[in-house]
Order: C-alpha cells, then structure tokens, then sequence
C-alpha cells in the first residue's frame, strides 16, 4: 500500500496524561481550571460528553506530570468520575490532514499494526494527535513512516538525525502572557454536521481504523475528531463529526466494518474553530473557554484542544448563543459570524 | 484573471491552515510549507507572486530563508512578509523586533497578528 504524503509531523516527548470518566457529571471545568490555576500550558484537552456512554470523557496531557496530576483528588474531585494517571506518555501528531478520515485511518492503522495501544487522539483545523506510551514511541514511529511520508524526512531514522540535530539549537516556545480578553487569530464555524459517538474495545480498534478508511475512499470529510478511554479494560471511546448529508453512508459503513457497536449518533451539530496564537504553548485557555461557556449556561457535547486551536461542537440550536459568550472571553476577527 | 499565488511557510500548521482558508476565500491561490527547507524547496519548483513567512521554524529559521531569497537574483523581488513572536510575547526568544526590522523583506508584522492586517499587506503587497 502506497505512503500518504503529508507536510509534516511532530513528536512531543516526556508529557503526562490524565483522564476521567464521569456519570451525571464531568470533569472538564475541574481539569481546565486545575490546568490555569497552575500554570500548564494547554497540549492537549479532549472532552466528550455523555451522549452515547452514558459517561463524559475529559481527558488532558500536559509536560510535568508532577504539575497536572496535583489538582486531581479524588476525594476533592467529583463524585463519580474515575480518574486515570499515566505518567510518562508522548504526542505525535501529523498534518495536515485536511479533514480526510483515510488519514486517521492510516494512523490508528500503522499503531494497531505496530501493537501499540493509544490512549486517546484529538484533532485540529489541521493536525491528528495521538498520545501513546513512551515505551511504545519506536514501535509506532516504524509503523507511521510507514504509513506516511512527510517532506522533511521521508524515515524514522531520518526523523532521529534531523531531531538530534535540532536538539539545543532553538529556544522552545513558551508564552506566559496573560490576556483578559484573548487574542484570536481566526473563529469560524462548520455547519450541517453529526456527532457520532463509538465505544470500542481496543481489538476492534482496527475495524475501526477500516471503517475511516472506507469513509475516506466515499470523500466523507471528518472534520472533528476526540477519543479517550472508556469503561471497560482497555476500551477507547470515540466522538466524531461528519457532514449529516452523508450519514445513511456512513451508517453503512460502521455497520458493514464495526456491526453498529455501541454506536450513537446526535445532530445537527456544528463546529466552531478558534486558532491561537500559541494555544498551545499558553496556559488559562481552555478554563477562559469553559468558564465562559458555563457562566452562559451552554453545555459542549464535545471539544479538543490541541496544536495551537480550540475545536467547540455544539448543538446547532446554541450557536448564536455560543458565539455571543465566546465575545467575553475571546477577541475574534469574525464578529459577523 | 489568473489568481495570485501566495506561499505560507509556518511550522504551525493550524496557523498555515487558518490564514490559507482566509487567503483561498479572497480569491487566491495558496501553498503551503512547514519549515524552512521545505518552503525553500517550493519556492524553487512554482515562484509565489508573495512569500508568508515564519520566522522561528526547525531546519531553516526564516531570518536566514528571508536574507537568502533577497540575495539570489532569481527570488530577490518575490515580496516577503516576515510572521513572527517576539519580545514581551514570548519572553523566551532569542528574536528581536530589531532583527526583523533589519531583514530586507517587505513587511514584518509581529504576532499576535490581526488578519485583517495581515489580509491588507497581502494585498498591497501582491
């Protein structure tokens, strides 16, 4: 099978990652407020909300797992939620992908080829990130070059000289600016979509990984796209948004790949974009988004944050009201949006 | 009218993504590049009518991709807008607003950048 051509990839070493899975509730004005109040720069966020589980999933990765794992108390926390640690984990993220399923496909693929478990992905405007377990960074840096190839290093062993290379050269990024109101380089919205929700046990991973392919190759665009754990040993929990015209198609294929397994899907929804700058390298920007959207009384059915961008689904019917409480915490270039 | 072809070199890909969709709904006709060898490389393949360009980029920072372009007579009247970070911003970096103003492209526009502002230097500029 031929490589997929993309323009690039990044790998972030030594992050943490923590988890919860919530009943009638969520973790995710905990963990954003938890992350701000201690000053961890964003990295990545994942959240769904209870739509097909019966369970909220919030999930976090951040550098210093000393940092991220502090505000999480299990007693001090909410009761019900079920909070996972994982201490030492690393993010790859390629791109773009340009809204194609088949990419994502090609990445759960080379990592379930490569036997490695992910614990959970999220996408951006441009980028698909997986966060995997250090020990499993070699295996599935074989199996991604594999699966793609990228301009500046068409193999792994070219990655690790180039990478090699790079280290101690440049200063890392890392703004600690505060803004009341935060800066937006871009707000924009994708109407007319789907929420799908997915359960999975990890062995079925692959089928899954199939069943995008299989939307790939019918040109139905994955525009969102957040997954976490879910209950059950080593299950993933998958929520996803594709455009609501194709879904008897994609009802289709999940039932010819993957037999409808606890599979849900909510609409209309829409997704509201808001990109950086440096998102990702900043902390209090994922609490200023909850915070606003709690004190509107607006409940998000699911969210990434990740790269240097927010991805807000919501329900159609709160767009308007969305966008209205997004103004008090956001400064966008859109208002007419 | 043939549309104008505008180069984004940026290593944030969301950003190339953000100011592509910007450029593609205004008419123009976009590439993309993640890194400094890479736009260089582009840039020998399809000239752009104008260059969006990062500076703090791996491989090929876009200070030394800027000086390059305008020392070669083949890129030297390619327009540049130079994109970057500095000073209160990002404390940690090593680039200044002075180096940026010491380049010899077209435009510097420090982030955070407003893209309206950005949206008019293309146009003027290209």
């Amino acid at each position: 099978m031929s490589r997929i051509r993309l323009g690039g990839i990044k790998v972030l070493e030594n992050r943490a990652y923590v988890s919860s899975l919530c009943r009638n509730t969520d973790a995710l004005e905990d963990i954003c407020s938890g992350l701000a109040a201690h000053r961890i720069n964003m990295g990545l966020v994942a959240y769904a909300a209870p739509i097909g589980t019966g369970e909220s999933m919030t999930a976090v990765s951040a550098r210093s797992a000393t940092s991220l794992t502090s505000f999480v108390h299990p007693d001090a926390g909410r009761v019900g939620c079920a909070w996972n640690v994982i201490e030492a984990v690393c993010r790859i993220s390629v791109f773009p992908h340009d809204k194609r399923p088949d990419v994502t496909a090609a990445l759960i693929g080379s990592l379930n080829d490569g036997g490695v478990k992910p614990h959970g992905f999220a996408s951006s405007p441009s980028a698909i990130t997986v966060v995997i377990s250090s020990r499993d960074l070699h295996a599935a840096m074989e199996r991604v070059f594999d699966a793609f190839s990228f301009p500046a290093c068409e193999s792994y062993r070219e990655w690790q000289s180039a990478s090699r290379a790079q280290e101690g050269t440049g200063p890392e990024v890392r703004c600690r600016y505060h803004e009341d109101v935060i800066h937006v380089y871009d707000l924009s919205r994708l109407d007319g979509l789907d929420l799908w929700n997915v359960a999975l046990p990890l062995d079925l991973l692959g089928d899954f990984g199939k069943a995008l392919l299989d939307l790939g190759q019918s040109r139905i665009e994955m525009s969102f796209l957040v997954s976490g754990p879910s209950t059950g040993e080593g299950g993933i929990n998958f929520a996803f948004c594709l455009a609501a015209e194709h879904r008897d198609k994609a009802t289709q294929i999940f039932h010819e790949k993957i037999q409808d397994r606890d599979l849900s899907r909510l609409g209309p929804v829409l997704v509201l974009f808001l990109h950086g700058p440096h998102f990702g390298d900043r902390y209090g920007i994922a609490d200023a988004l909850a915070s606003c959207l709690r004190n509107s009384g607006i409940s998000p059915l699911a969210l990434s944050c990740v790269m240097s961008s927010i991805s807000l689904v919501i329900k159609a019917s709160d767009a308007a009201q969305t966008i209205k409480a997004l103004s008090t915490s956001f400064q966008t270039p859109a208002p007419n949006l | 009218m043939e549309k104008k072809y505008v180069l984004i070199v940026d290593d944030d890909p969301d950003m190339v993504e953000t100011v592509g969709l910007m450029l593609e709904s205004k008419g123009y006709e976009v590439g993309k590049a993640y890194d400094g060898i890479e736009g260089e490389e582009s840039i020998r393949k399809r000239a752009p009518d104008l260059l969006v360009l990062d500076v703090m980029m791996p491989r090929k920072n876009g200070y030394v991709l800027c000086a390059e372009l305008k020392k070669n007579k083949d890129t030297r009247d390619i327009p540049i807008i130079l994109l970057t970070a500095v000073g209160e911003a990002v404390p940690t970096t090593t680039y200044s607003h002075a180096d940026g103003m010491a380049t010899e492209a077209d435009d510097y526009i420090p982030k955070p950048v407003d893209t309206q502002s950005l949206l008019e230097a293309i146009e003027r500029l290209s």
